[in-house]
């Protein structure tokens, strides 16, 4: 792909050092442009993800004897964490989480918005994309204030409590439902958008053969958009997955007090900040580190797969 | 032909109503938070009320800026923001232009660590860096975030100018190289002017990144006159025995409001640079 943009092989014309590197600039000259950005995050970003790793294995915290002198623990936190039943849990509430707000939820909302907005007027399409962006693009804490609010519990009541009439804490007796409703409504912006983008990609042409042939909606969908699109889509799919498996939002609507909405990165920092335990919570970050490897190859093994 | 008709008609009569519905669904907790910052101690004391406040007052306000010094969080998130976002822009441009021009060979394998490094649990990165910043006695200080932020809006950064960079022609560069300017000069005074749109929606989203972050600012900001605002809004309006939503939402109004005015004016930026990044890849 970099050769195609250089018919004349460098090799052609050793004279002329204009063709022979296009920007006139040697290969130092090049590294130096880009050593600052990658630098920056080489540092600040690989040597804290080993340290991840290194701390995994050892019984460090951030007070008392094992502050100064941690000593090397082997697996013993892996398998502490795999036998905490609390840990399990929020593996499960996080799983939960994940596929009900973004796999099925932000995708298949977003993308239902996009394809019937298609044709929508302006004056009705631009108002919900401003509507959905801001709820995608405001603060975690922001939102977290407003969705307390919204599922506020009795006595002070909350939106829902007021307009439906009821008494319900809602956040304790429905964790997983609320925060999945709460992360439809904040991430659907970026899918919708996602989706639009690629909708906007695929040549007119081809959905009004397929009308004129007799494809209904679903029709078209299925024969003509899908696989066109196939690969936004999916790419679309890993980083809500990802953005959602990582997000560490509800804790600003729960304080992380919750035991019913407490998600992986929550229950972490609960071991790691509040108890100190920093050993234990670089074990849970390793393997949540690992559960997001193999969602990004699982969706990479797809879309290969699909590609053909 | 008329049952099609009519048929057509329900069925965009139902997808108006349930465009209605979102919007409702979306607008809904901005208007309530708004209306509750509007109202007065004495009003929220009542505890229920109906979905217009019977008081609207700028009392909260008034608390929020006075008594809970709301000025210095909102000032310090701009400032490290602002920080951010120069010194992610200037490595990003350096960087973009290095791999669309200069090396385009290494654009594959770096473009891919960098959209790794993305994707890398915030959390698991949150101990690490508060070990290293508190031996190097940067905890509460302001360069700990910028360093921090700094490793999530740099590849942003770079993957939106690399798509931008790569979408302008090359025929002006080459003219300059013609004229014999040097490779620095064809970048400033050629190549950026150009990209001028593309790099304002980066600087747009670093920021947003930078202004919206909770759980950095939570870890390594200890004392209140360092709070950036989204870790101050969590401590405020709490008393022994109330909390005064009104004054929290205050400070959700206040914070919210630069974002509000940057989504309004870059909307079709935004929303462009986020999707060309996504498609390309």
């Amino acid at each position: 792909m970099a050769q195609a943009t250089s018919p004349i092989p460098e090799t052609a014309l050793p004279s002329a050092g204009l063709t022979a590197n296009p920007a006139g600039l040697s290969r130092p000259g090049a590294l130096a442009f880009i050593t600052p950005g990658l630098i920056l995050i080489v540092v600040f970003l690989a040597v804290p993800a080993a340290w991840t790793l290194y701390l995994g294995v050892t019984n460090y915290a951030l007070f008392g004897p094992q502050a100064s002198h941690p000593s090397f623990v082997g697996l013993a936190n892996y398998a502490q964490a795999l036998h905490d039943p609390l840990f399990l849990s929020a593996v499960v509430v996080t799983v939960a989480y994940v596929f009900g707000s973004a796999v099925v939820g932000q995708m298949v909302l977003g993308f239902a918005l996009a394809w019937k907005l298609r044709q929508a007027p302006a004056w009705m399409r631009q108002p919900i994309e401003t509507l959905v962006l801001f709820a995608w693009i405001i603060p975690a804490a922001v939102v977290g204030f407003l969705w307390a609010t919204f599922y506020g519990p009795p006595p002070q009541t909350g939106t829902l409590n007021t307009v439906l009439h009821t008494q319900v804490n809602w956040l304790y007796q429905f964790p997983i439902p609320a925060l999945i409703v709460f992360n439809i409504w904040r991430g659907t912006a970026f899918s919708m958008l996602l989706s639009g983008a690629a909708l906007n990609t695929l040549p007119p042409s081809y959905l009004e053969t397929a009308r004129l042939a007799g494809a209904s909606g679903w029709q078209q969908l299925r024969d003509v958009v899908f696989p066109s699109i196939r690969g936004t889509l999916l790419t679309n799919l890993l980083l809500i997955t990802l953005w959602t498996f990582n997000d560490f939002t509800p804790f600003n609507l729960t304080g992380g007090a919750i035991p019913g909405a407490t998600t992986l990165p929550i229950y972490i920092y609960h071991e790691a900040f509040e108890f100190s335990l920093f050993g234990l919570g670089s074990a849970m970050s390793t393997i949540m580190l690992l559960i997001n490897l193999i969602i990004a190859l699982g969706y990479l093994w797809v879309l290969r797969r699909t590609a053909r | 032909m008329i049952a099609v008709k009519a048929r057509r008609a329900t069925g965009n009569g139902f997808f108006y109503f349930a465009v209605l519905l979102i919007i409702v669904f979306s607008l809904f907790p901005f208007y309530w938070v708004l209306a509750t910052s509007f109202e007065n101690n004495q009003e929220l004391s009542l505890g229920t009320r109906g979905l217009w406040p019977a008081v609207w007052t700028l009392q909260s306000y008034v608390t929020l800026f006075h008594q809970d010094n709301f000025l210095i969080p909102i000032a310090n998130s701009a400032l490290v923001a602002a920080c951010t976002t120069v010194i992610s822009l200037f490595a990003g441009v350096l960087t973009a232009y290095a791999l669309v021009r200069l090396v385009p060979r290494a654009r594959v394998a770096v473009l891919s660590f960098i959209l790794a490094t993305a994707f890398f649990p915030v959390i698991a990165m949150v101990g690490p860096l508060f070990f290293a910043y508190k031996d190097l006695d940067l905890l509460n200080n302001y360069l700990a975030l910028i360093v921090t932020y700094l490793i999530y809006a740099l590849p942003i950064g770079v993957w939106m100018l690399v798509s931008i960079f790569s979408q302008i022609p090359k025929d002006l560069e080459e003219a300059g190289m013609v004229d014999g300017a040097t490779t620095r000069q064809i970048l400033w005074r050629i190549l950026l002017p150009l990209a001028v749109p593309g790099v304002f929606t980066a600087a747009i989203l670093s920021f947003i990144l930078c202004w919206n972050d909770f759980v950095f600012a939570l870890s390594f900001m200890t004392s209140p006159d360092r709070y950036t605002a989204p870790l101050a809004i969590v401590n405020l309006g709490q008393s022994q025995y109330q909390v005064f939503y009104n004054i929290i939402d205050a400070g959700v109004v206040v914070t919210t409001i630069p974002i509000v005015v940057l989504v309004l004016l870059a909307q079709r930026r935004i929303v462009a640079g986020l999707s060309a990044g996504s498609l390309k890849g």
